[in-house]
């Protein structure tokens, strides 16, 4: 068996000098605005060029919401725009057309791009934000997007959040801006859901101690048809 | 003073040093029977009521050589004689078979490696395998500590088989985000065979073979308690087990309960580089990395001079939290502290594994007849949310994502014959699996497999000194599944069923060979070469994986063509034992005819539903099962001296490479070169509280790896510190105190999963243990 296994070492040896492809292939390209707001029922094409040193074979171009396990949303949809594109050559410039239907629930929305060579080689993922918006998704009203405050002293946020049919959660998190990985200053939910809320007003008292500079306190209503509106309030402490 | 009956008989003599002084208290153990005594202040022991047959003696004393011999009992033999050779590894001494095949270190043809509960108890590692990896050619592939599978010469999953008190254990071993379900606490005894093992281990044991054994009260009358608690500074967490055991004439019995509990583990780093975006890890602990543990296991036996039998019923159970960053694209939010270090949040996983067994050896006609036979019950489930994408999979109230249980039952019966000149093995393997399927992502189907096996292994001496072991096996195997599907919705409306894979049936028989060869060419000096033909049989998840595999970050599809995997094996060992010095030395050889891999594909994985074609949501690269002739070969070295009488300066190093012929391209998860320096200190101080001292540095330097496949990241060189301080003293109680990565040393593991999202290695971190052993034995007459 020794000899056996010896012959087949090296006949197994592959001799070939051409070094397999290992090289990656990029997104050259992607003419798209991160942050980008879309109107439901628009659309935006995303012109995409792709390069590799030998072959190309796919690109994946993935679109799907942001809403981070939020499960509210009965009539409208979440947008799912995730297609893949055919390539070939060693450049190839695409465009994927993301059409957007009228009743596409508004909020953020990711778009991640990665592709492929005919080797199986992948690119790193692309990832951009954007936003789809509805005529009919909660707006803020009498809400101060800016405020001083005083470390170790009590202060109001208040605001007035509408709809035009019915709101049904409204949730907020108060962070530490220098250090968005430290569990939030303060969080909460408040739930809607089970009558017919037109207007909802947001009055919560906070303090923030010394050791935040500056804060930020983010607010993100659903309404019953699943619009996501997201807003902010920048806090400076002193 | 016992009378001999009829058909009963007596064996007795002296154990000494080497240099004739008698040893005291010294372990005489009959290995078939289980039947035991201590030798008195004369070095004199007296086994009574011994019946005709084939035995092996063993003779085990701690600092000496332990020592095995085969005694064929016709009548009483009362000349004995036993001289122990003072010995320079504490690791050589105390274990001398624990091998299915019932062989010693040096007369394995393959090299075998053993270690006991002192070494487990030094190594400060987190986890079972981890504890292991500072012997050369075992090493382990980690998600985040705590859940870590073992890896033998770079090969990992189904190529490596693990069995606890001689059965194999099941429990999904392909999956790469779950260790072993295996209470580490029980573990006093680990044999770990390198090499091609399909004999008699069945045809997984590719890479080898790790068994696990505790420590029974076999052999003598005792009785004793014993706690140990374990805490670590990289998790905070806090470990405890307890066990009981006690044998009175031959009945015995062992309790033992385990528990585990560890926060989110720290790293050095504050953020980390998920590909291009830099992420924080706040306070330098990763999210949601947390896990508990829990284990019993419960032992009762019974041994006479016909043999022994004995019951097995063990439960582990784990529950651990997947770090929040590894489940698709980590982001901001996803890593923002909830508040606890300490709590398993979504998503996490749950294992369970239920283990009953009953194992018995038995005496016919002066041959010898083992049987294992047991049932497993494996869980395994991922609890999280789905996609949070419009199109996808319904999350069902209890997020059930993943839940597979697999139930395994097995019969081992192995028969020993012995004459004049030879020893022969005849063996007899079944197994029975089914694995059962829910939750709404599945990544296999639900299955049944079947295995019967015969073998045979005859070992003989030739005229000129050399062992030769001859052996063949054949096998039946079945694999079975039913077509799959799996409905998906997009947003809660059902879109249709998508097919996961087909109906499948097939009845594969295989067969192995192999030729073992061993001496002692001159006095220490042993060689052994082994060479094998082995045939794997392909596993479900080769066959019909098709899914999302979270802990390895792809998607993964089988091939219901895939043939079994034949290799050639080739192994030689040179093992050198001479006064101060101990050197072992294998290299290895393997050529794999058709080696299964998982090739990346240049495709995105899709799903069809009713002919339409869909990407398939968060997936990414479609990594399908294919097979390429590959290469596999390496070396390990160990290398020991003894400078003093306490001191012991050694050096191990390790390499491995596995090639696919046909893409030119290497494995993944293959360690680099590595070459670890260390020096031993063991005192046993005149003292009247203190027994022993151990203390040992370790300086480990791995090379960088840039044998990697593509879409792999290469890892750059490092070099890791290890201390370790072990105090044993004589009222009953060891204190272990160890220190990993002493220098605190920023690097990424080649074994780590966690590589690919950029997360390092653990830092530096303190390992704290006592435990205590309350033991009664009473006077060995």
């Amino acid at each position: 068996m020794l000899v056996v296994s010896a012959i087949l070492w090296g006949t197994g040896c592959n001799d070939d000098n051409t070094p397999s492809d290992e090289d990656k292939p990029t997104i050259t390209s992607v003419n798209f605005l991160d942050g980008t707001s879309i109107q439901a029922g628009g659309s935006l094409n995303v012109r995409i060029t792709f390069s590799d040193n030998m072959e190309l074979s796919e690109a994946f171009v993935e679109v799907h919401d942001n809403f981070e396990g939020h499960k509210h949303g009965k009539a409208n949809l979440k947008y799912d725009g995730s297609q893949i594109l055919s390539l070939s050559g060693t450049s190839a410039d695409q465009t994927a057309n993301l059409l957007v239907p009228n009743n596409a629930a508004a909020g953020p929305y990711h778009l991640e791009i990665s592709v492929l060579d005919a080797e199986g080689n992948r690119s790193d993922v692309k990832v951009l934000d954007f936003e789809i918006t509805q005529l009919g998704q909660p707006t803020y009203t009498n809400l101060v997007e800016a405020m001083e405050v005083k470390a170790g002293e009590e202060f109001t946020i208040t605001f007035t959040v509408e709809d035009d049919v019915d709101l049904a959660e409204v949730s907020y998190k108060l962070i530490d801006h220098e250090n968005e990985s430290a569990a939030p200053i303060s969080d909460g939910d408040i739930d809607l859901e089970g009558s017919s809320d037109l207007s909802f007003t947001f009055d919560q008292k906070f303090t923030i101690d010394n050791s935040v500079q500056e804060a930020e306190l983010i607010i993100s209503t659903f309404d019953s048809d699943g619009n996501l509106s997201i807003t902010e309030v920048e806090i400076d402490v002193k | 003073m016992c009378l001999a009956s009829f058909g009963q008989h007596t064996l007795s003599g002296y154990v000494t040093s080497e240099s004739g002084i008698p040893l005291e208290s010294v372990d005489v153990f009959l290995h078939e029977t289980h039947v035991g005594v201590l030798t008195d202040s004369n070095g004199f022991f007296n086994i009574t009521g011994v019946k005709k047959g084939h035995y092996h003696l063993h003779v085990t004393y701690a600092g000496y050589h332990a020592q095995q011999r085969d005694i064929d009992v016709m009548s009483s033999i009362d000349n004995l004689r036993f001289g122990l050779e003072q010995s320079i590894n504490e690791l050589h001494e105390v274990i001398i078979e624990n091998s299915l095949e019932k062989q010693d270190l040096k007369n394995n043809p393959l090299q075998v490696i053993h270690v006991d509960a002192h070494f487990l108890k030094q190594q400060g590692g987190t986890s079972l395998m981890t504890k292991l990896e500072k012997i050369p050619g075992i090493g382990s592939l980690n998600n985040g500590v705590g859940v870590s599978k073992p890896a033998l010469r770079g090969l990992n999953g189904n190529r490596v088989v693990v069995t606890t008190d001689g059965i194999k254990q099941e429990g999904q071993q392909w999956g790469s985000d779950h260790g072993l379900e295996v209470d580490p606490n029980n573990a006093d005894k680990i044999e770990i065979i390198k090499g091609a093992s399909a004999l008699v281990y069945g045809s997984d044991a590719v890479a080898g073979v790790i068994n696990i054994r505790p420590d029974l009260p076999k052999g003598k009358d005792q009785f004793s308690v014993g706690q140990q608690a374990t805490c670590n500074s990289l998790n905070e967490s806090f470990g405890s087990s307890t066990y009981v055991e006690g044998n009175k004439g031959g009945k015995w019995f062992k309790v033992r309960l385990s528990l585990l509990r560890a926060g989110d583990y720290k790293v050095p780093s504050d953020s980390f580089l998920f590909q291009t975006t830099k992420l924080p890890i706040y306070n330098n602990r990763l999210k949601n990395t947390a896990l508990d543990e829990l284990a019993f296991n419960a032992y009762l036996g019974i041994s006479k001079n016909w043999g022994y039998w004995y019951a097995r019923a063990s439960y582990f159970t784990q529950q651990s939290g997947f770090f929040s960053g590894a489940f698709g694209i980590p982001s901001v939010g996803l890593l923002q502290h909830d508040g606890d270090f300490t709590n398993i949040d979504l998503p996490y996983q749950e294992v369970n594994h239920l283990n009953l067994s009953t194992h018995a050896n038995i005496l016919i006609n002066s041959n010898w007849l083992e049987i294992d036979a047991g049932f497993q019950r494996n869980n395994r489930g991922e609890v999280a949310k789905p996609h949070s994408g419009a199109f996808g999979e319904e999350a069902t109230a209890d997020n059930q994502a993943l839940k597979l249980q697999l139930n395994t039952a097995t019969l081992n019966a192995r028969y020993f014959v012995n004459d004049s000149n030879s020893k022969k093995i005849f063996g007899l393997s079944g197994q029975w699996r089914n694995n059962v399927i829910d939750g709404y992502e599945f990544i296999i189907p639900a299955y049944n497999t079947g295995l019967i096996a015969l073998y045979g292994l005859g070992k003989t001496k030739s005229k000129n000194g050399w062992r030769i072991n001859l052996g063949g096996r054949a096998e039946i195997n079945y694999v079975s599944f039913d077509s799959t599907a799996m409905p998906f919705y997009r947003n809660g409306t059902l879109v249709g069923f998508a097919q996961r894979n087909v109906v499948f049936e097939t009845f594969q028989p295989l067969w192995a060979l192999g030729i073992g060869l061993n001496k002692e060419i001159k006095k220490g000096l042993f060689i052994k070469i082994n060479s094998a033909k082995t045939s794997r049989m392909i596993q479900p998840n080769e066959l019909a994986s098709n899914g999302l595999h979270h802990g390895a970050f792809r998607f993964e599809k089988g091939d219901i063509n895939l043939k079994p995997e034949t290799a050639i094996q080739n192994d030689v060992s040179i093992i050198y034992e001479r006064k101060r010095w101990l050197i072992e030395s294998s290299i290895y050889g393997n050529y794999f005819f058709n080696f299964v891999y998982l090739a990346p594909s240049n495709q995105f994985a899709r799903l069809e539903i009713d002919g339409n074609v869909y990407p398939y949501p968060e997936a990414g690269q479609l990594y399908a099962y294919t097979q390429a002739p590959a290469r596999h070969y390496g070396f390990e070295t160990s290398i020991e001296y003894k400078v003093l009488s306490e001191l012991i300066l050694y050096s191990t190093s390790e390499y491995t490479e596995v090639l696919n012929l046909e893409r030119d391209e290497y494995a993944p998860f293959i360690p680099p070169l590595s070459v670890k320096t260390g020096l031993e200190y063991i005192f046993k101080p005149n003292k009247k509280w203190l027994d022993e001292i151990h203390a040992e540095v370790n300086l480990g330097f791995y090379s960088q790896q840039n044998r990697v496949p593509r879409n792999d990241i290469p890892t750059e060189a490092y070099s890791l510190v290890n201390a370790n301080l072990a105090l044993y003293l004589k009222s009953g109680f060891d204190i272990n105190l160890a220190v990993n990565n002493v220098l605190n040393t920023e690097y990424f593991s080649n074994m780590s999963r966690y590589k690919i999202i950029g997360i390092q290695e653990p830092g530096r971190s303190v390992v704290i243990g006592v435990s205590y052993k309350l033991k009664s034995t009473p006077d060995p007459h």
